[in-house]
This record gives C-alpha cells, sequence and structure tokens, in this order.
C-alpha cells in the first residue's frame, strides 16, 4: 500500500485519538472536582 | 451520562468501520490506491463545515437577548475547536492526497486557498477567547465574530464551482444517482461521514461540560479572589 494512504490515515487516527484522549482525561477530572462539593452540599 | 458513553462507543465502532472499510477499498485504473483517502478527506471537510455551522448557529442564539445562556457560548468555543482540529485534518489529508496525483503538496487553488483561510480565520477566533476580560464581554465579542466567520464556509463549498480549480468537484455531488464513482467508494465514504459526525457530537458534549466547568471555577475564584482583597482593604 502507498505511504501516502498509510499516512493520511496514521495522522487522522492519531489526531482524533489524541485529542478524544485530552478531552476525555478532562470531562474525567472535572468530574472529579466538581463531585466533593456536590456531595457536600 | 450514560448518553455520552453510547455516543463515545457508536463513534468509535463507527470510525474502526470507516477505517477497515476504507483501507480495504480496490485500486483504481486511475489513482491506484490513492482513492482509499476517499472514507477520510470528504467526510473530515464536511465535519470541519459542521463544527463551523454550529458555531455560527450558538452565537447567533448567544447574540439574541431572549436566548442568551453562558451555555450557547461553551458549545460555540467547543465547536470551534473541533472545527480548527477537523480543518487542519483536511489540509492534510488533502495534501497527502494532491502530492501523488497532481505532484504537488500544495498550490494555491481555490478551494485548498479558501479551506486555509477558513483554519485561520477559526484559530484567530479560539486566539482571541484568550484575550484576558470579563467572561460576559468575552462572549459577546466572540459571538459576533463566530456569527460573522460562518461567511467563508459556503464560500468555500462553492469554489470549486465558482472558479477554475485543480481540485474535483464537489464530493457531496457525488452521491447523486448517475454519478461514476463506485457503490464501494460511496458506502466507505457515506459510514465515513456517519462516523466524523458522530465523533464531532461526542467531544462536543464532552469539551463543551469542560468549558464549562472551567468557566465556572473560573467565577469562583474571581469572587474569591475580590473577598479576599475587600477583607485585606477592611483590616488596614
Amino acid at each position: 500500500m502507498s505511504g501516502y494512504v498509510v499516512a493520511c490515515y496514521a495522522v487522522t487516527i492519531a489526531s482524533l485519538a489524541g485529542y478524544a484522549g485530552w478531552v476525555v482525561r478532562r470531562y474525567l477530572a472535572v468530574g472529579r472536582r466538581v463531585t466533593p462539593d456536590e456531595s457536600a452540599s | 451520562m450514560r448518553s455520552i458513553r453510547v455516543l463515545g462507543a457508536l463513534a468509535v465502532v463507527t470510525l474502526t468501520g470507516t477505517f477497515a472499510l476504507g483501507l480495504g477499498l480496490p485500486a483504481t485504473f486511475e489513482q491506484r490506491t490513492y482513492s482509499r483517502m476517499v472514507a477520510l478527506h470528504p467526510p473530515l471537510a464536511w465535519t470541519a463545515y459542521v463544527a463551523f455551522g454550529i458555531t455560527a448557529a450558538a452565537s447567533i442564539l448567544y447574540l439574541i437577548p431572549r436566548t442568551r445562556r453562558p451555555r450557547w457560548d461553551a458549545i460555540a468555543s467547543a465547536s470551534a475547536e473541533l472545527g480548527v482540529l477537523f480543518t487542519g485534518l483536511t489540509l492534510i489529508t488533502g495534501s497527502l492526497w494532491g502530492r501523488p496525483t497532481w505532484g504537488v503538496w500544495w498550490t494555491w487553488d481555490a478551494r485548498l486557498t479558501t479551506t486555509a483561510l477558513m483554519l485561520v480565520i477559526y484559530l484567530g477566533y479560539l486566539a482571541q477567547r484568550s484575550i484576558a476580560d470579563t467572561a460576559s464581554a468575552r462572549a459577546m465579542r466572540s459571538a459576533i465574530i463566530g456569527a460573522m466567520a460562518v461567511v467563508v464556509v459556503p464560500i468555500n463549498h462553492m469554489a470549486v464551482e465558482w472558479w477554475r480549480t485543480l481540485h474535483q468537484g464537489r464530493s457531496l455531488a457525488s452521491l447523486k444517482p448517475g454519478s461514476t464513482l463506485d457503490g464501494d467508494f460511496i458506502a466507505a465514504m457515506l459510514l465515513g461521514f456517519v462516523a466524523m459526525t458522530l465523533s464531532y457530537v461526542w467531544l462536543l458534549v464532552l469539551r463543551t461540560k469542560v468549558i464549562e466547568a472551567d468557566n465556572e471555577l473560573e467565577a469562583h475564584a474571581l469572587t474569591a479572589a475580590i473577598a479576599a482583597r475587600r477583607r485585606e482593604a477592611v483590616a488596614q
């Protein structure tokens, strides 16, 4: 298979996975940050 | 919470299907294996359009006093960020497709130039959001820019019709009956559209929640800092 095709798929997969991983980590961190306050109130 | 997980699972499954289907496409006479990029490149561009459209819609809803909510500003910001990601990927995948088929990584073609312009405009939109200001002033300024910036989207989409370009015609037009695109390629591209749109919606929901939580934290920190300064002033 052409290196251009491999690069096209690799860049797309890596970028989407990297961004999704960053957002999910931030989302989970936000959940942990909010939970103690909510349980206190 | 459960719906977010289901959305995420659907996005991952359809994306995996798109990658499998796309990489399994047969080589063609004209483009050899390069045509396998059809499963990714047009869906990435489509999702960038959707993202900037949602930024504009949320911005307009923020500008209307009756519908003004901080959530619209958070959605506009999250969607613009995703639009930049998808536009960046559109340019990279397009360049990787252009090099073997056109012989160049980049050319100042109308479609390519307006895509680059779109990326720069929304990078500017995101950059101005980090200017120190009150939350409401930042949201209002961003909403005005977000509502105006979307003008570039239809210009970009129609660039291949309005000007003589190296880029092929609109990919969505190839889905019409009588198209010369083979069924396997249409199926892979359609699954790509579904997968990228689902991924966008899933990431938009998560990113919006993160932005809202950050804004809330910023507001609390500001209130606490003002209260502390007042206590200091009273003590003096």
